[in-house]
C-alpha cells in the first residue's frame, strides 16, 4: 500500500493550489482524481474572475481569502505562465435608490482590506467602458480574469515537477481511520494510505467527509449557464460590469464577462438542481441568455454564440434559503475539510492553500526544499511570436508550420506538445484545455478529425482508443473498413 | 377491376430545376394517363421510371492498402435499381485495392451481372 | 525558412472557387498567379463530397465532388498555375499598392506580396453552440460535415445509431452515407415547415430508406453524459414555443447537426471588409470587388452556394475582374448604387452595383413559394422580370440583368 505524508482529494483549482503550495516542502504528498485530468470539475466551469472582495462580509473567510488571494495572483501567474488580467470592474447603480448600496459595498470593501476603490460618475464611468448605462458606479481597479484552466493545469504540472504524485480515474469510496493513519480504498480496489487527507472534493466534499465518518453540512448543488462569444466582441467591453446586487436588473441579474482568450461570456444564470452531474443546460435558460445578451451588446448575431456550458456551485445555503454560506475551512484531527468552497473559490485559492499549508505545519513539522524553483515557463503560441522567432522554432521543429485548429491558429507542433503534457489518460478535453485546439468558433468541426489523424500516426493511439473525456467515452465507433496494423 | 386512377406529385431529381410533376396512373395496371409539371422530356422518362423501379446511383468509399490515404471514393458508371444496392454494398465493403488508383479507374466491372462498372472518383497515391 | 513571393493575384483557398477563379484570371491574360489551401489536397469540400449530383450544369454529366475538383485542378497543372497545398494564410496586411499574405506550411513561412487577393476560402458548418443545442455535452455530437470528412477520409465510423438535427444537404447526404454503412438513422428533425436541403436529397436520401423526417420540431435536451445516450425532442407549437406534451425521446449514440453554414470571413474581417449581416459574406459590387479595393471574393465565402457549377461561373468573373483590376483597366471612380432585398427576399448578391454594367443577381426567397414572380425595379422602372412556377429557400436563384444608365436611388429586388 502506497503511504503519502498528504493526500489530497479533488484536482480542481484548490486541490492543485495545495499540491503546489506542499510541493516546496519535503513531503511526499499525492494528489487523487475520479476523473481522468485536473480541471474536469467545477474549476473549469466558471467565470474566471478574480475578485476584489468588495461583496463579503468582514471577517468572513470569504473576505479573507478573496483579498489575500487577489493581492497573490498577479505573481503567481507570472511564475506560472498564465493569462492573467487585471481590468477592474464598475458595479453599476442604475437609479438613487441604489446609492446606499454602492456606499455599502464602498465600506464593507475598505474594510476588508480592498485596494484603491473609488465611487465614480457617470462621466467617469464613460471614460472607462464608452456607452455604459448607470448613474454612479465603484470602481475596483484590483479586479481581475485568469484562464481557470490554464491555471489549474500549471499549478497541477508545476506541483508534478516538483515530486507531487497524480493518481487519476481512481474514486475514492472508502476512508479508515487508523490511528495515525489514514487508509483509503478506491472505487477500483487500489489502496492508498495518509497521515493526513485534504477533502478538496468540490461538489463530494461532503460525501468525502461522511465516509471519514465526519459530519458535514451537505452540497445543494445550484447550476450556473453560459454562453460563450465569439472573439470578434472582444473589443466591445473594456472592464467587467455588474449590476448592483439586489436584482435591480429584469431578467437573471446575468452579466458580461470578459474573459482572457478575448471570448466574451454571458452568464452564469441561478438555479438549484438535484444532480451533482448534470451538466446540461436548458431551453428556458439559454432563451433568456440569448435575449439579454442582445441587450446588453447590441452587435451581437447568432452566429456569435459559439457555445454554451454550465458550471454547479457547491452550496451549503439551501434553495429555501437562498444566498450565500460562508466557505467552512476545518481541520478534524488531520482530515481537513473544505466545503461550500463556491465563488470566490477560484480567487481564494493561492491564499487558501496557505492555510492549509499552516494546518498541516500543527501534524507534521514543514521543511523546505532547497532546490524549488517557483517559476513554470511555456512557449507563447506560435502564431503569435514575432517572426524570427517563429523562424528560430519552424527550423528545430517543422511541425510548427502545421496548423492543426485553424479558428485559433493552433499548430501541429503545439498539439503534439499538448499530448505529452497529459498526466493522465490522453482525452479530447485535456487537449482542449492544453492548447485551446477545438475551442473556437468551429468547435472542432476542422480539427477534431485531423486530431485523431495525429493522435493515430504520432503517437499510436488507435481510433478506437481515442476518447472525449474518459474512457467510458469514446469519440469514436471504429473504422469504417478495416486495416491491418502493419501498413 | 376498378377505375381509380391515383395522382403522385414527384420532384424532378435529373437536374436543379427541380420540376415538380404530378401523375396520374392506374395502379392496378401501372398505366400512366397524364404528366404534368416538367419542363423537358427527361423529366418525363424520369417520374415513369421513378414510379415503379427506381435507379440510383450508387457512391461510396473503397479500402486501398498502401495508399497515402486509406479510402478511396468510388461510384457506379451508370444508375441501378434501388433494389440492388444493399447487395452491391455488401460486395464493396468486402473489396480492398492496392494503392496507387486514378480517378475513372474500374476498380469492379459489371458487379453481380449489373449493367454498369464500379470507378474510382478520387485517386490515391501510393505511399 | 522564410520564402518571399511576389505575384500579381494571390488566390485563398484552392475549392471549385479557388481554382476557377485562377482559370478565370488565367483566360483574361494574366500568368502572375499563385493559389494557397490549408489541407493537403486541392479540391476543398469536395473531396469528401463523395456523391453525385456535380457538374450537372457545366457538364451534361452527374460527376462525384472530388472528380468535378479534378477537372479544374487538372487545368491549372496544364496551364502552369501553381498550387501550394498544405499551406494556411494566417494574415493579410494591407499597404499602399499591394497586399502582403503572411502563410506557413510545414517547416516554413511564406511572405507573399500581391497587388490583388481572391478570397475563396469556403465556409464552415454552425456549431451546436450557434444553434443552442440545450442539455448535456457528452461525446458523439459532431456536424454533419466533420463526419462527413472522417467517414470518407478517414475512414471512421462516427457512431451506429443517429439522429441528425437540421435538413442542410450535407445531413441529408450523411443520412444516406451512414445507412448504406449500416449505421441507424433515426429520424431528421427541421424547425422550418420547409426542408433545408434541396428535394432531390430528401427523396434519393430520405425516402429511398425510410428515414422520417420531422418538420416543425425542435430539441429540447441532449441525454448522456459520457457518450450520447439519446435526445428529447418535441413539435413546434403555432408560437414557435416547444410542446412538450408531444416530447418524444429518441435513443442513439450519435447526433449529427446539419443547421447550416457560414462564410469563412475571418481574414475579410482583419482587412475591414464590409460583410453583409444577412448572407455573413462580404458585400461586393456586380465585379465582385469586396469593400476594400483588389480584394475579390467568390464561392461559398461570398455566399453559400448549393450547387457547384454556379460557383465555377462565379469564381471565373471574380478571375476576370481581377485581372482587370492589377492590369489598372479598372475605374474606381464609379458611382455604386445598392440593391435592396425587398418583399420574400432574403438577400441579394452583389449588393451594390455600377450604371451600365452588366451584372448576375443571386438570390434566395423567404419562404416557399408557388408562381413566384420575381421583379427587379429602379425608381417604378422595371428592369427585369422572371417567373417560377416553384420556388424555395434552398435553392439560389440566378437573373442577369443589364442595370441602366440613369439610376434613381436603389434597385429594389421584389417577389409575388
Ligand atoms: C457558475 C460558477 C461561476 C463561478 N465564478 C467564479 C469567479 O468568477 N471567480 C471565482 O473566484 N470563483 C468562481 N466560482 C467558484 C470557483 O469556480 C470554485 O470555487 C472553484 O473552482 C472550486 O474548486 P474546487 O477545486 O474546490 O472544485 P473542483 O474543481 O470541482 O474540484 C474537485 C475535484 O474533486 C474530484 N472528486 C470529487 N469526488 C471525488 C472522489 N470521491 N474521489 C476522487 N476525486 C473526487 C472532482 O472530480 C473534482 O475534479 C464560480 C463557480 C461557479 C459554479
Ligand atoms: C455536403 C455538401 C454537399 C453538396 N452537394 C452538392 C451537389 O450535390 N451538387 C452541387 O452542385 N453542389 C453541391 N454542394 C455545393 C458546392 O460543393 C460548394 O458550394 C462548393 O464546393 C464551394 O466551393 P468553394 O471553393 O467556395 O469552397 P470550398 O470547397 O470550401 O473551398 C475552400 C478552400 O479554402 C481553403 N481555405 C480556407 N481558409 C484558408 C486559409 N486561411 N488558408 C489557406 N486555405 C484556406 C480550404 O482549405 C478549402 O480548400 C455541396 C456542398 C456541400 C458542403
Ligand atoms: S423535368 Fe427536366 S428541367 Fe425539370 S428538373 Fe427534370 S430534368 Fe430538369
Amino acid at each position: 500500500m502506497e503511504q503519502y505524508d498528504v493526500l489530497i482529494i479533488g484536482a480542481g483549482v484548490i486541490g492543485t493550489s495545495i499540491a503546489r503550495e506542499l510541493s516546496a516542502y519535503d513531503l511526499k504528498t499525492a494528489v487523487i482524481e475520479k476523473e481522468a485530468d485536473v480541471c474536469f470539475g467545477i474549476s473549469s466551469r466558471n467565470s474566471g474572475v478574480v475578485h476584489s472582495g468588495i461583496h463579503y462580509a468582514p471577517g468572513s473567510l470569504r473576505a479573507l481569502h478573496a483579498v489575500r488571494g487577489n493581492e497573490l495572483f498577479e505573481e503567481l501567474c507570472s511564475q506560472l505562465t498564465v493569462p492573467y488580467e487585471r481590468i477592474g470592474k464598475l458595479t453599476v447603480a442604475f437609479e438613487e435608490s441604489q446609492f446606499p448600496t454602492l456606499e455599502k459595498l464602498y465600506t464593507q470593501g475598505v474594510e476588508n482590506g480592498v485596494p484603491d476603490l473609488q465611487i465614480i460618475d457617470a462621466k467617469r464611468m464613460q471614460e472607462l467602458q464608452p456607452g455604459v448605462g448607470g448613474a454612479r458606479a465603484l470602481y475596483s481597479p484590483s479586479t481581475g480574469i485568469v484562464g481557470p484552466y490554464e491555471l489549474t493545469i500549471a499549478l497541477a504540472e508545476h506541483a508534478h515537477a516538483h515530486g507531487v504524485d497524480f493518481i487519476f480515474t481512481e474514486e475514492v469510496v472508502s476512508i479508515k481511520n487508523r490511528s495515525d493513519l489514514y487508509e483509503i480504498q478506491t472505487k477500483k480496489g487500489s489502496q492508498i494510505s495518509a497521515k493526513i487527507i485534504i477533502d478538496a472534493a468540490g461538489l463530494y466534499s461532503d460525501s468525502i467527509a461522511h465516509l471519514a465518518g465526519i459530519d458535514s453540512p451537505r452540497i445543494y448543488p445550484c447550476r450556473g449557464e453560459y454562453y460563450v462569444l465569439d472573439k470578434r466582441l472582444e473589443d466591445e467591453l473594456q472592464l467587467l460590469i455588474y449590476p448592483v446586487p439586489g436584482n435591480h436588473s429584469s431578467g437573471l441579474g446575468i452579466h458580461l464577462t470578459n474573459t482572457v482568450e478575448g471570448n466574451i461570456l454571458i452568464g452564469p444564470s441561478n438555479d438549484y438542481i438535484e444532480n451533482k452531474e448534470d451538466l446540461s443546460t436548458t431551453v428556458q435558460i439559454l432563451a433568456r441568455l440569448r435575449e439579454e445578451g442582445h441587450e446588453l451588446l447590441p452587435s451581437l448575431t447568432s452566429s456569435d454564440f459559439i457555445r454554451s456550458f454550465a458550471g454547479l456551485r457547491p452550496k451549503l445555503t439551501p434553495p429555501e434559503v437562498g444566498g450565500f454560506g460562508d466557505f467552512i475551512i476545518e481541520d478534524h484531527d488531520r482530515f481537513i475539510l473544505l466545503i461550500g468552497i463556491e465563488s470566490p473559490g477560484l480567487t481564494a485559492s493561492p491564499s487558501i492553500a496557505i492555510s492549509i499549508r499552516e494546518m498541516i505545519a500543527n501534524h507534521i513539522p514543514l521543511a523546505l526544499k532547497k532546490d524549488w524553483d517557483p517559476s513554470l515557463t511555456r512557449e507563447e503560441r506560435f502564431l503569435e511570436l514575432p517572426e524570427d522567432r517563429q523562424e528560430q522554432l519552424i527550423a528545430e521543429d517543422p511541425d510548427y508550420g502545421s496548423v492543426v485548429c485553424r479558428c485559433e491558429g493552433i499548430t501541429k507542433a503545439e498539439v503534439l506538445q499538448a499530448v505529452d503534457r497529459i498526466m493522465g489518460p490522453v482525452t479530447y478535453i485535456g487537449i482542449k484545455l492544453r492548447c485551446r485546439a477545438m475551442m473556437g468558433r468551429c468547435q472542432g468541426g476542422f480539427c477534431a478529425p485531423r486530431i485523431a489523424e495525429i493522435l493515430k500516426t504520432e503517437r499510436d493511439i488507435t481510433i478506437d482508443e481515442q476518447f472525449y473525456k474518459g474512457i467510458e467515452s469514446p469519440m469514436f465507433e471504429g473504422l469504417l473498413r478495416e486495416e491491418s496494423p502493419h501498413e | 377491376m376498378n377505375n381509380d386512377s391515383t395522382t403522385k406529385i414527384l420532384t424532378c431529381i435529373i437536374c436543379p430545376n427541380s420540376c415538380r410533376i404530378s401523375l396520374t396512373y392506374d395502379p392496378d395496371t401501372q398505366e400512366i394517363t397524364s404528366i404534368h409539371g416538367a419542363l423537358c422530356k427527361k423529366g418525363k422518362d424520369w417520374v415513369e421510371q421513378e414510379l415503379f423501379k427506381p435507379m440510383r446511383t450508387l457512391c461510396s468509399s473503397i479500402r486501398i492498402t498502401g495508399g497515402r490515404e486509406p479510402l478511396a471514393s468510388i461510384r457506379t458508371t451508370k444508375a441501378v435499381s434501388l433494389s440492388s444496392i444493399k447487395e452491391l454494398m455488401e460486395l464493396i465493403k468486402a473489396s480492398s485495392i492496392k494503392a496507387p488508383v486514378e480517378i475513372g479507374q474500374v476498380v469492379l466491372s459489371e458487379p453481380l451481372g449489373l449493367d454498369c462498372d464500379v470507378i474510382i472518383t478520387r485517386g490515391v497515391d501510393r505511399l | 525558412m522564410n520564402e518571399k513571393i511576389n505575384v500579381s493575384i494571390l488566390i485563398i483557398g484552392a475549392g471549385p472557387a479557388g481554382t476557377a477563379a485562377a482559370l478565370g484570371a488565367k483566360e483574361a491574360g494574366e500568368d502572375s498567379i499563385l493559389i494557397i489551401d490549408r489541407d493537403t489536397r486541392a479540391g476543398g469540400i469536395l473531396n469528401q463530397c463523395i456523391h453525385d449530383g456535380f457538374g450537372l450544369m457545366r457538364y451534361k454529366r452527374a460527376l462525384s465532388g472530388p472528380e468535378y475538383a479534378q477537372l479544374d485542378i487538372d487545368s491549372c497543372h496544364k496551364k502552369n498555375i501553381p498550387i501550394l497545398t498544405d499551406t494556411y494564410v494566417h494574415t493579410i496586411i494591407k499597404g499602399d499598392d499591394h497586399f502582403t499574405i503572411k502563410a506557413i506550411a510545414t517547416g516554413r513561412l511564406y511572405s507573399i506580396k500581391a497587388k490583388a487577393v481572391i478570397l475563396a476560402m469556403g465556409c464552415r458548418e454552425r456549431t451546436a453552440g450557434a444553434i443552442s443545442l440545450p442539455g448535456s455535452r457528452p461525446a458523439g455530437i459532431y456536424t454533419a460535415g466533420t463526419a462527413q470528412r472522417l467517414l470518407n477520409m478517414q475512414n471512421t465510423l462516427v457512431g451506429r445509431s443517429c439522429v441528425i438535427v437540421g435538413s442542410g444537404d450535407i445531413g441529408l447526404i450523411m443520412a444516406r452515407r451512414m445507412t448504406l454503412e449500416g449505421a441507424k438513422v433515426q429520424a431528421v428533425t427541421e424547425l422550418q415547415s420547409y426542408p433545408g436541403g434541396l428535394d432531390r436529397n430528401i427523396r434519393q436520401c430520405l425516402d429511398d430508406f425510410d428515414i422520417p423526417l420531422y418538420l416543425e420540431t425542435g430539441i429540447v435536451s441532449v441525454h448522456g453524459n459520457d457518450r450520447v445516450c439519446g435526445i428529447t425532442i418535441a413539435p413546434l407549437r403555432s408560437d414557435r414555443t416547444l410542446d412538450m406534451k408531444n416530447s418524444q425521446y429518441i435513443t442513439c449514440d450519435t447526433i449529427l447537426l446539419s443547421v447550416g453554414l457560414i462564410p469563412e470571413n475571418e481574414l475579410s474581417r482583419s482587412l475591414d471588409i464590409a460583410i453583409d449581416p444577412i448572407t455573413q459574406g462580404p458585400i461586393v459590387t456586380g465585379d465582385l470587388m469586396t469593400s476594400c479595393p483588389g480584394v475579390f471574393a467568390c464561392g461559398n465565402v461570398l455566399q453559400v452556394h448549393d450547387i457547384v457549377d454556379l460557383v465555377s461561373e462565379e469564381a471565373k468573373r471574380a478571375g476576370r475582374t481581377a485581372v482587370s483590376f492589377v492590369s489598372g483597366a479598372y475605374a474606381d471612380t464609379k458611382e455604386l448604387f445598392s440593391i435592396y432585398a425587398g418583399e420574400k427576399i432574403r438577400y441579394c448578391v452583389p449588393q451594390v452595383i455600377t450604371p451600365s454594367s452588366t451584372t448576375t443577381l443571386s438570390l434566395r426567397v423567404t419562404e416557399p413559394i408557388t408562381d413566384a414572380t420575381i421583379s427587379i425595379t429602379n425608381d417604378a422602372t422595371l428592369i427585369k422580370k422572371r417567373r417560377y412556377s416553384f420556388t424555395q429557400p434552398s435553392e439560389m436563384i440566378q437573373i442577369e440583368i443589364s442595370v441602366p444608365e440613369n439610376l434613381v436611388g436603389s434597385l429594389e429586388v421584389n417577389c409575388e
